[in-house]
C-alpha cells in the first residue's frame, strides 16, 4: 500500500491535519480527540515539552516558557529564548508538526513521513523555506508547499473546472487574509493579496462581552471590570452567543450569580437578536472591505470578474459575513465544508493529486432520484433509493391483490412523491402465468439492476412458476442538481397530502377485496345462512358498494368494519384462510 | 548453361501431393490455431468485463455500505442524545416545583433544601454516566486537568496552587471530560508577558 500523505494546516492559532482515505479527505483528530491543535509549545520547569491544547491551559501560568503565535515570526532570523536556550521559528514549528505527525501516525496505524503543509499566500521566500524547515526538522518530507487559498479551492473540487476567478475570505481567531486565485490548466495563481493581521473572531467575542459587561453595569451598579473570573464568564459567554446566534435568530446570555451587592447575588439575563449582535460589530465587518477593495484593484478587476467566492476560517459561520459576501462580492460564497478544516483538507487533496491516488479513484455515480414500482393501492414503493452508488441491484418480493390474479403489471417510476401517479413513469410491462391462487400467496421477485451507464433492468419472476419478465429503462431524468433538488423538497412538502391520499387508496383495496371475498363466499353457502342475517349480509354489501362510489375516507372505514364485523360472525370458517387473516396479510401487492 | 544447371527435379506427382497436403496440414493448423487464439481472446475479454462489473459493484456496495453506516451512526448519536435529554427533564419539572413553591413567607433554608435535592439528582445523573467532579481548589496547577483563565498576585499561598475556580471541571471515568477553569497564585513580582 502506498504510504499516506498528510495535509497539514499549520495556521497562527489552530493547526489541523488531515489524510485522504479511499479518495476523501479527512481530518485525523488528535490524541486529545480534537480536530484543532492549538499552535502553541510550552516547556516546563522540569524541562518537558508540551505541545497543544495542555501547552495552551498553562500559558497565563507560564507566560516566559510558553510560545504562541510563532508563525507571525517565520522567516524571520528572530529567535525565542526558555531557560537560557534560544529556537527558532522553524524549530518551534516543528514541534508542532511532529505532534501533528505523531497524531496522525497513531490514527493510521503506520508511518506518516510525507506531507503538503500550507502557507499564506503573502508569505516570501524565505518564510515558505523555513516552513519546509520546520517540516523536515519534524522528520517529514514536505513535498509540497501549497498556499492556504488554493488548498480551500482544491478542497472544493475547483481545479476540476474552466479557468476561473476564485476569491478566498479567511476569517481565523486573528487574522483576516483575502486571496484572489485564478486558474488555468489545473494551475492556481495567486493575482493579488491583502488583510489584517489583526482582526479575527476573536474581535466578535471581546465586542459583545464589553457591551454585557456595561450592561451589566447599567443595571446593577457593578463595574467587573477588573474581576478576572467575572470578565473570563462574560467572554465564554459572548462566544457562545456568537455561535449560537450563526443557527438562531435570538438567544439569551444566561449569567446567574455574576456579581453581588451588600452581600446579594446579582444576575445578568440579556436577550440577544441576531441584528442586534450583528449591530453591535458592525465596525469590525467594515474593517473587512477596505482589504477586499484593495486586494481587486491590484488584481485588476471588478467584483463582477469574480467566478466563485469561498469562505474559509470558523468566523465565517456568521450569516452576516455571507450576506457581505453577497452584497459586496455580488457571489454566493461557496460553503459546505467546515471552515476551521478546509485548508488541511484541501491539502491532502493536494497529496492525492500528487501521489496520484486520485486519479486511480474509480468515479461512480449515484441515481439522483429514487427508482421503484407502482402498488395496487397507487402508493410509490421504493426499490433504489435516490443518492444510491451504482452499479447496484435489489430485489424485493410483492404478491397478488386479487383472488387467482393471473398476471401483475410492473410499473416502473422514477422520483420522490409517495403516490406512484406523480413520479415519472420509465416502463411498463406484464408478467404473465401466474398459478390461481388466493391474493396474497404467489411470491414476485422484483429485481432491480443498475449497470455503470445508469441503464435500469427490471425484471419480475414468479417464484412459483419461474416464469420471468423484463425491460430495459434508462433512468437518465435530464434534470438539472437544481431542479431534482425542487422535486425532493416538493416531495417533503406534499409528504402528508400523499400519505392522506395513500390511506384512502388502501381502504378501497381493501374494501373492494372484502367484496370480493365476501360474495364468493356467499355464493357458496348462502342457502346455509338464516334470512335475516342474510339481510343484514346484503345492508352491510350495499353500504360497502356506496361507500367505494363515493365515498369519504371515514366512510370507507366505517362500511369496512361494518362488513368485516358481519362477514366474522355470520360466515362460518370452514377451514380455509379467513376473511380476517386475507385482510390481515400487508398490502404488498403490485398492480 | 551447365548441365547442372539445366537439371531439374522431376516432377514427383507424389512429392507434389504431399507437399500440397502438408501446405494443407499447416495452413489448416494454422487456422486452428487462430481460431483456438480468437475463441480464448473472445474468453478472456469476456472474463475481463465480468472481473470489472464485479469489482465496479462491489466498489459501489462499498460505498453505499459507507453511506448507511453513517446514517445510521447520525442516528444513534441522537438515539443516544435523546436518552440522556429524557433524564434531564424530571429535573426540570423538580425546579419548577421551587419556584412556585417560592412565596413572601418561605425560609431561605427550606428553598434552599430544596435546591440542593434537585443539585444532588443532577450530580448523580452525571455519576451514571461516569463523570465527576474535581475538586481543585488549593491544588497544584496542573495543565493535563485545568484550564488557567486568570493570576492571583499573592503570597499567601504557593506558587502555582489553584486560588479560584471559574468553571468546574468534570472527569469522564479516568479521562478528563472538561478541564476545569482556574485561577491561578504568581508571584507579585512575576512578569507578565502579554
Amino acid at each position: 500500500m502506498a504510504e499516506n500523505i498528510i495535509g497539514i494546516d499549520l495556521g497562527t492559532t489552530n493547526s489541523v491535519v488531515a489524510v485522504l482515505e479511499n479518495g476523501e479527505p479527512r481530518i485525523i483528530p488528535t490524541a486529545e480527540g480534537s480536530h484543532l491543535c492549538p499552535s502553541v509549545v510550552a516547556f516546563t520547569p522540569s524541562g518537558d515539552r508540551l505541545v497543544g491544547e495542555i501547552a495552551r491551559r498553562q500559558m497565563l501560568t507560564h507566560p516566559a516558557r510558553t510560545i504562541a503565535s510563532i508563525k507571525r515570526r517565520i522567516g524571520t532570523r528572530s529567535t525565542v529564548a526558555v531557560d537560557g536556550r534560544h529556537y527558532t521559528p522553524p524549530e518551534i514549528s516543528a514541534m508542532i508538526l511532529q505532534k501533528l505527525r505523531d497524531d496522525a501516525e497513531s490514527y493510521l496505524g503506520g508511518p506518516a513521513r510525507k506531507a503538503v503543509i500550507t502557507v499564506p499566500a503573502y508569505f516570501n521566500d524565505a518564510q515558505r523555506q523555513a516552513t519546509k524547515d520546520a517540516g523536515r526538522i519534524a522528520g517529514l518530507d514536505v513535498i509540497r508547499i501549497v498556499n492556504e487559498p488554493t488548498a480551500a479551492a482544491l478542497a472544493y473540487g475547483m481545479e476540476r473546472q474552466q479557468a476561473q476567478t476564485i476569491l478566498v475570505w479567511d476569517l481565523g481567531g486573528g487574522t483576516f487574509d483575502v486571496s484572489i486565485l485564478s486558474l488555468g490548466g489545473g494551475v492556481f495563481q495567486v493575482r493579488s493579496t491583502n488583510g489584517d493581521t489583526h482582526l479575527g473572531g476573536d474581535d466578535w467575542d471581546v465586542a459583545l462581552a464589553r457591551h454585557l459587561l456595561s450592561l451589566f453595569h447599567q443595571r446593577e451598579g457593578i463595574d467587573l471590570s477588573h474581576d478576572r473570573l467575572a470578565l473570563q464568564r462574560l467572554k465564554d459567554a459572548a462566544e457562545t452567543a456568537k455561535i449560537q446566534l450563526s443557527a438562531l435568530d435570538t438567544t439569551t446570555v444566561n449569567l446567574p450569580f455574576l456579581g453581588a451587592v451588600n452581600g446579594q447575588p446579582r444576575h445578568l439575563e440579556v436577550p440577544m437578536a441576531r441584528q442586534d449582535f450583528e449591530s453591535l460589530t458592525a465596525g469590525l465587518r467594515e474593517r473587512m472591505i477596505g482589504p477586499t477593495t484593495q486586494a481587486l484593484y491590484d488584481a485588476k478587476m471588478s467584483a463582477t470578474d469574480l467566478d466563485a467566492v469561498i469562505l474559509v476560517g470558523g468566523s465565517t459561520r456568521m450569516p452576516i459575513i455571507q450576506q457581505m459576501a453577497r452584497d459586496i462580492l455580488k457571489q454566493e460564497p461557496v460553503v459546505g465544508i467546515n471552515p476551521d478544516e478546509v485548508v488541511a483538507l484541501g491539502a491532502a487533496v493536494q497529496g492525492g493529486i500528487i501521489s496520484g491516488e486520485l486519479d486511480k479513484l474509480v468515479l461512480l455515480d449515484v441515481t439522483p432520484l429514487s427508482l421503484g414500482i407502482e402498488m395496487a393501492n397507487g402508493a410509490f414503493a421504493r426499490i433504489i433509493p435516490r443518492n444510491t452508488t451504482i452499479p447496484t441491484s435489489e430485489t424485493r418480493a410483492f404478491t397478488t391483490s386479487q383472488d387467482n390474479q393471473p398476471a401483475v403489471d410492473v410499473h416502473v417510476l422514477q422520483g420522490e412523491r409517495e403516490l406512484a401517479a406523480q413520479n415519472k413513469p420509465l416502463g411498463r410491462f406484464s408478467l404473465r402465468g401466474i398459478s390461481p391462487a388466493p391474493r396474497g400467496v404467489p411470491r414476485i421477485n422484483v429485481t432491480f439492476d443498475i449497470d455503470e451507464n445508469g441503464i435500469v433492468h427490471v425484471s419480475a419472476m414468479d417464484q412459483t412458476t419461474g416464469a420471468r419478465h423484463q425491460v430495459l429503462v434508462t433512468a437518465d431524468s435530464g434534470l438539472t442538481e437544481e431542479e431534482i433538488q425542487a422535486m425532493i423538497t416538493e416531495a417533503e412538502a406534499l409528504a402528508d397530502i400523499d400519505n392522506i391520499i395513500l390511506e384512502e387508496n388502501e381502504l378501497r383495496v381493501q374494501c373492494t377485496q372484502l367484496l370480493q371475498t365476501v360474495n364468493a363466499r356467499l355464493d357458496k353457502i348462502a342457502n346455509d345462512i338464516p334470512i335475516q342475517d342474510l339481510a343484514r349480509l346484503d345492508k352491510g354489501i350495499i353500504r360497502m358498494r356506496q361507500a367505494l362510489e363515493a365515498g369519504t375516507a371515514a366512510e370507507l372505514r366505517a362500511a369496512l368494519d361494518a362488513l368485516r364485523d358481519l362477514s366474522v360472525h355470520l360466515i362460518p370458517r370452514d377451514g380455509m384462510t379467513t376473511l380476517e387473516d386475507l385482510d390481515a396479510l400487508p398490502p404488498t401487492s403490485a398492480k | 548453361m551447365s548441365d547442372e544447371m539445366h537439371e531439374q527435379e522431376e516432377w514427383n506427382p507424389q512429392t507434389a501431393a504431399d507437399i500440397a497436403e502438408a501446405a494443407s496440414e499447416t495452413s489448416s493448423a494454422g487456422q486452428d490455431d487462430a481460431l483456438e487464439l480468437r475463441a480464448a481472446l473472445t474468453q478472456c475479454q469476456q472474463e475481463l468485463q465480468e472481473a470489472r462489473n464485479a469489482y465496479l459493484r462491489a466498489h459501489a456496495d462499498f460505498d453505499n455500505f459507507r453511506k448507511r453506516m453513517r446514517a445510521e451512526r447520525d442516528q444513534e448519536f441522537a438515539r443516544g442524545s435523546d436518552r440522556v435529554l429524557s433524564e434531564l427533564l424530571p429535573i426540570v419539572d423538580n425546579f419548577e416545583r421551587a419556584l412556585a413553591a417560592v412565596t413572601a413567607t418561605s425560609t431561605v433554608a427550606s428553598l434552599q433544601e430544596g435546591v440542593e435535592l434537585i443539585y444532588r439528582h443532577l450530580i448523580s445523573l452525571l455519576e451514571r454516566y461516569g463523570i465527576t467532579q474535581m475538586e481543585v481548589e488549593g491544588q497544584p496547577f496542573d495543565p493535563k486537568y485545568h484550564d488557567a483563565v486568570a493570576r492571583v498576585a499573592t503570597t499567601a499561598k504557593p506558587e502555582h496552587t489553584i486560588v479560584g475556580e471559574v468553571q468546574r471541571g468534570y472527569r469522564k471515568n479516568s479521562d478528563v471530560f472538561r478541564p476545569a477553569k482556574v485561577a491561578v497564585a504568581v508571584a507579585p513580582d512575576e512578569p507578565i508577558e502579554e
